[in-house]
């Protein structure tokens, strides 16, 4: 997918994933790849800092978990991430909904 | 299977800081380890050589230690720019000292100038005062605390050391004010005449003699704390001789009470090249007659009788005498006295009956004949010594001897006067004229 249209709906589509329960940065992009049907591929580039960057505007709280004998990062939505996350879907949704009119629906053949 | 060495993944790092996190750099690197660990274990599932697994984890995750440099950066992203603030501000605050190091400067350096420039005005004062004090010092008044200005004149006879000049009124004039302040002091036995304190200003003053005469007007300023001290040097006082003045006109002349008229002005006298002269009127007039010498009005004052006003007595030039007739006068000796403008008058005559002034000695001109705009209005009257004989004579009179002035008349105003006579005939003048 063209990163131009991904731009702006990466920050949404990680609280959307940590919406589920903690999860850690590998299972995420996981999540977005097979939820999306391979349509959306997180580089990694781009996901670390989205997720450092929600971390610092409080709406994400990581905590750590020893796996196997490694440390892992773990992140869960907090109050003001699980408020954000709606406020984003609902804009999403409208969004789509304009571009949905416009574009028209898509053709039987 | 440890994929990634701490180490590659920490070479992206800059320099520690001393305000990062401890756990930072240590929780990204695990993060990112992690990360990788579970990306490589799915691709041993699809493939069992761990080299080619390996590649392609990292060629779709990308420079790891890019990705740990970048979320260190944002991690330290405040912090940094707060250092970078904080430097700038540290920065604008050293230019801003710097500048206000250099304004010190330069107002010390402005104090300094003006310091000099205040230091040199009150040098400029003090020496101002000196010299007020020497000036004081020098004119006799050397008193502490200063004294208010004050005005003294010293009067001496005939040199500056010579003998106190007493009871000389000096008038003093306060220059600059309409009508001047004047005030009037006698000199005493000591010949000072004291005016005590003073304002400040420009003054004049004269000194007269008890025997009439004024000096020259003396100009001066007075300072602030300055006793001025003026000397004057009076002339001493002149002696009396004994004057006598006639005219030189031929016996006929004489019976027929022709008298010479000439202008007297006032004395002068000559004292360290100041000239004192006599308080008296600026013109006066004398009719020398056989009989003895009288002064007389100014010609152009009185040339209208009042017998003139009644229609009785012809508009005639008149001449009145005010005095009684000299012999030999008393005369001041050693000042000097000028005669000038001869003419020749006779007694007025009067119709029979007149009870004007027929017992005040009344003349007529009769040489130079007067102008006929002399008979008009006075005001329209020319200057009365236009028709005047010229004549310019100086006498001195010398005590202890009869001083004989003699006031000599042309032959052609004695030839002019017979002319006349003869064609207007007058009666012999009795000695009531």
């Amino acid at each position: 997918m063209d990163s131009q249209l991904l731009w702006g709906t990466v920050e949404t589509l990680i609280l959307e994933v940590i919406s589920h329960g903690p999860t850690y940065g590998y299972e995420i992009a996981q999540t977005v790849t097979s939820r999306s049907k391979g349509h959306i591929d997180l580089k990694e580039g781009s996901l670390y800092p989205a997720l450092h960057r929600l971390e610092q505007q409080r709406l994400l709280v990581a905590f750590w978990q020893e796996v196997d004998g490694r440390r892992r990062k773990y992140y869960k939505l907090s109050a003001a991430g699980q408020r954000s996350l709606d406020q984003r879907k609902a804009e999403w949704r409208a969004f789509a909904a304009g571009v949905q009119g416009v574009l028209g629906a898509p053709s039987a053949g | 299977m440890a994929f990634v060495d701490a180490r590659e993944l920490s070479a992206g790092f800059p320099p520690p800081r001393d305000d990062e996190p401890p756990s930072l750099r240590q929780d990204i690197v695990d993060e990112l380890a992690d990360h990788l660990h579970c990306a490589l274990r799915r691709e041993l599932l699809a493939t069992p050589d761990v080299v080619a697994a390996r590649k392609r984890v990292i060629e779709r995750f990308g420079d790891p230690g890019q990705i740990a440099r970048t979320l260190w950066t944002q991690a330290m992203w405040s912090k940094i720019m707060s250092q970078r603030f904080m430097l700038a501000v540290m920065g604008l605050m050293a230019v801003v000292c710097f500048a206000l190091a250099g304004v010190a400067a330069w107002a010390v350096q402005q104090q300094r100038t003006a310091a000099a420039q205040q230091q040199q005005a009150l040098a400029e004062v003090m020496e101002r005062v000196a010299r007020l004090a020497e000036a004081k010092v020098s004119s006799g008044t050397n008193a502490a605390p200063p004294a208010p200005s004050s005005i003294r004149v010293q009067l001496t006879v005939g040199s500056p050391n010579g003998a106190p000049a007493s009871d000389h009124p000096v008038v003093l004039r306060q220059l600059g004010f309409d009508p001047g302040k004047t005030a009037t002091e006698d000199s005493n036995e000591k010949g000072v005449a004291d005016f005590g304190y003073c304002d400040v200003g420009r003054y004049e003053f004269t000194v007269k003699t008890p025997w009439e005469f004024t000096s020259p007007v003396t100009q001066f300023r007075l300072d602030p704390y300055v006793a001025h001290v003026a000397t004057v040097v009076c002339p001493a006082t002149p002696e009396v001789a004994n004057v006598s003045i006639t005219a030189a006109i031929p016996e006929d002349l004489k019976k027929l009470g022709v008298g010479a008229l000439v202008r007297l002005n006032p004395g002068t006298v000559t004292q360290d090249e100041h000239t004192w002269t006599e308080r008296a009127p600026s013109l006066r007039y004398l009719v020398v007659r056989p009989e003895g010498w009288e002064i007389v009005y100014s010609p152009h004052e009185q040339s209208v009788s009042e017998g003139s006003r009644k229609g009785d007595l012809p508009r005639r030039w008149h001449i009145i005498g005010i005095g009684t007739l000299q012999r030999a006068h008393r005369w001041l000796a050693g000042p000097q006295y000028s005669v000038q403008g001869l003419r020749l008058v006779v007694p007025a005559t009067f119709p029979p009956g007149f009870q004007g002034r027929n017992r005040t000695r009344t003349y007529e001109q009769i040489v130079p004949k007067p102008d006929d705009k002399w008979e008009s209005e006075p005001w329209q009257r020319g200057d009365p010594t236009a028709r005047t004989h010229s004549l310019d004579l100086a006498f001195v009179a010398e005590p202890g001897k009869l001083n004989e002035w003699v006031i000599p008349v042309p032959e052609e105003l004695i030839r002019e006067a017979r002319e006349f006579l003869k064609e207007n005939p007058r009666p012999t003048p009795t000695d009531e004229q």
